[in-house]
């Protein structure tokens, strides 16, 4: 294309782009379609990162070298761990440094007058360790308290028993689970659920392992909770860790689930979403190109005698073309852009409610783009196509 | 040289698998600054002559010549090149565009010539004057009258600055007295400017005031006189 050619096409551009009259009922209609795709595209580019950042987030905070082991039971039997094959791990040199066996359950907790929900979560020592929690009050259990009846309180059932007491709570003070009395020997400071571990030390009461048998007739180790050792590569530390429990537990086999597996769960799901995404994308794109190609059809059936006009004004077939595709490219991006906004404002709003810090997705960008040149070009060049095939003489001769 | 040679000039269109020829051995030429009257009863082919000349269609067989070039051998694109430098066209119907302004109206073809905006306002500015419209530059033309909308027509077929001006009953859908103006206008712009001028008319009046009229009969011309007395008293 010469140069002048180039400033002619330019001058077309720009004259086309002064006088499009987007106000028109119909346009807007037709720009719904784009809009409503583009939002729901942009919303679903953001939910997916920012829920990604949210997960990845609480690994920052943990680190990515937590273990969690849960036995599964094989066939119908229940599958039993005895305690010394967990604490013997470590001594195995597989890749995991410390270990905490647990024993696990749900209940309703009784302080004074009020009922409070809580996990029961009996373990040894090593959970603290593991677990990253740190202490506020007191002390913590040990394996040395044997199966007395001490207690560890998360920090979240500490101020739900100073609010119904209407006093803090003391070290010393006595709660009961069923017929048991525990005594308080420590409480928690603020945690973050672990992601991998799956405890919300919040909740939590913590007891010495021995001390399960008081309150359940027969305690079976529910999970072991791990530390990898440093520098230990934890796809075949896992392996070990199932191997080594297959050979010493019975009714089952242990489940190992490590920071990598549930990064690429995670990641797995994002490409699942992603699809997701693609398939939204692809429909309403269709959609508001159809909405876009009608209204375009429209203007070229209304203008013809216009077209005709321009045709003997010296306007080029070309020119035509070019004049109806920019005006379908309009429409296209103005309604992507009112979709990209509305699918922030929306991104944002879903962000805020799942208590997520909103980022914007890096992609958002040359998607909403991406989408309104594709639509605009690909469902604008059919009318444009038939503006610049009008025959002038019998366009500007109809009424 | 003359700016329009027609020559031989046959023009059919096929319809419902009959052949209807319209034009029949068409001949004429126009020199410059010639203004020519174009008449004949309804459906002798004026306005497809008209067409024809002004290259918005091309004609079954025989040759348009333009200021001596054959445009039988020229692409789409250059055909357009000549409308845009070469011929100014003014309709029945006016044909303006009811969202712009009288000045963007006039600009128009500029676009297509490749002026940027600020020197199309100019011109068009420039031509409104000259049709003594430039207090209506910034009006619609649903504001306008026809007669109003007729003379932005005109600035609007003058502002790319043409040789050949071609004028399908410009009058047309105006009284006489608009109908004079538009006319007085064209017999001014022909001497001043030097531009050939065909207008297609029913109106004797006006064909009068024309010093060659050319008469259609049935897709041929059938009378072409030139008259070097102009009556200037009917002007
Ligand atoms: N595109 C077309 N297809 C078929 N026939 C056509 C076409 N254009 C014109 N005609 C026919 O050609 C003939 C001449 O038409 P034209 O418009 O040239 O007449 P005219 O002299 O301008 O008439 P008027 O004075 O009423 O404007 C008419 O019979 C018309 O029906
Ligand atoms: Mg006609």
């Amino acid at each position: 294309m010469s140069k002048s050619e180039w400033t002619v096409g330019r001058e077309v551009a720009r004259e086309v782009a002064g006088n499009l009259r987007l106000s028109q009922g119909r346009s807007l209609l037709a720009l719904i379609g784009i809009v409503i795709g583009t939002a729901a595209v942009i919303t679903m580019l953001h939910l997916g990162h920012n829920a990604r950042e949210a997960a990845l987030r609480q690994f920052e905070i943990l680190g990515t070298d937590q273990v969690m082991m849960q036995p599964v039971s094989g066939n119908s039997d229940k599958p039993h761990v005895p305690l010394n094959t967990v604490v013997k791990i470590p001594e195995q040199n597989i890749g995991i440094d410390a270990v905490a066996a647990v024993v696990q359950y749900g209940t309703s907790i009784r302080f004074g007058r009020s009922q409070i929900q809580a996990i029961i979560l009996a373990a040894t020592d090593k959970i603290y360790t593991i677990g990253k929690v740190h202490l506020w009050q007191g002390r913590l259990t040990s394996d040395l308290d044997a199966a007395n009846s001490f207690a560890v309180i998360g920090a979240g059932i500490a101020s739900e028993m100073t609010a119904s007491s209407g006093r803090p709570v003391r070290i010393g003070d006595k709660i009961n689970v069923g017929s048991r009395v525990l005594t308080i020997i420590g409480i928690l400071g603020d945690a973050t659920i672990s992601p991998i571990l799956g405890i919300d030390f919040n909740r939590t009461i913590v007891l010495p392992f021995a001390a399960a048998r008081r309150l359940l007739p027969s305690p079976n180790i529910s999970n072991v909770a791990a530390l990898l050792s440093p520098g230990a590569d934890d796809t075949q530390t896992a392996k070990a860790v199932t191997e080594y429990f297959s050979r010493h537990m019975s009714g089952g086999m242990m489940h190992v689930r490590t920071a990598r597996q549930l990064i690429e769960n995670i990641d797995r799901q994002m490409g699942i979403y992603a699809a997701l995404i693609l398939g939204i994308g692809a429909v309403s794109l269709v959609v508001g190109g159809v909405g876009i190609m009608n209204v375009m059809l429209m203007n070229v059936m209304e203008r013809r005698q216009e077209i005709g006009l321009r045709l003997a004004l010296g306007a080029r077939r070309g020119h035509i073309r070019l004049m109806f595709l920019c005006e379908a490219l309009i429409l296209a991006i103005a309604g992507s852009a009112g979709g990209t906004f509305l699918g922030y404002l929306t991104g944002w709003v879903f962000a805020s409610g799942s208590g997520w810090r909103f980022e914007p997705a890096p992609l958002t960008l040359p998607v909403a783009v991406g989408m309104a040149l594709v639509v605009g070009l690909f469902f604008g060049i059919y009318p444009a196509v038939c503006a610049a095939r009008l025959d002038p003489a019998i366009a500007l001769r109809g009424e | 040289m003359d700016i329009l040679n027609v020559i031989r000039v046959f023009k059919q269109y096929h319809e419902e698998g009959r052949i209807l020829r319209v034009l029949k051995d068409v001949s004429l030429s126009v020199g410059h600054g010639e203004f020519c009257a174009l008449t004949g009863v309804s459906g002798s082919g004026k306005t497809t002559l008209m067409n024809l000349i002004g290259l918005l269609d091309r004609p079954s067989d025989g040759k348009i010549l333009i200021n001596g070039t054959d445009t039988s051998v020229l692409n789409a694109n250059a055909t357009s090149e000549i409308r845009s430098k070469t011929i100014g066209f003014v309709f029945q119907s006016f044909h303006l565009l009811p969202h712009y302004t009288a000045l963007d109206n006039v600009a128009l073809p500029l676009v297509y010539a490749g002026v940027g905006k600020r020197q199309r306002r100019r011109r068009a500015e420039r031509l409104l004057f000259e049709v003594g419209l430039a207090d209506r530059m910034h009006h619609h033309p649903g504001e306008l009258s026809g007669g109003q909308c007729q003379r932005v027509a005109i600035a609007r077929a003058l502002v790319g600055k043409p040789s050949l001006l071609l004028a399908d009953e410009p009058t047309g859908n105006l009284d006489s007295r608009a109908a004079g103006d538009v006319m007085s206008m064209l017999l001014r712009l022909n001497s001043a400017l030097g531009l050939s001028v065909i207008i297609v008319t029913h109106d004797l009046a006006i064909a009068g005031k024309c010093s060659r009229r050319i008469v259609m009969r049935d897709g041929t011309v059938c009378n072409d006189e030139s008259c070097e007395y102009r009556d200037m008293k009917s002007l």
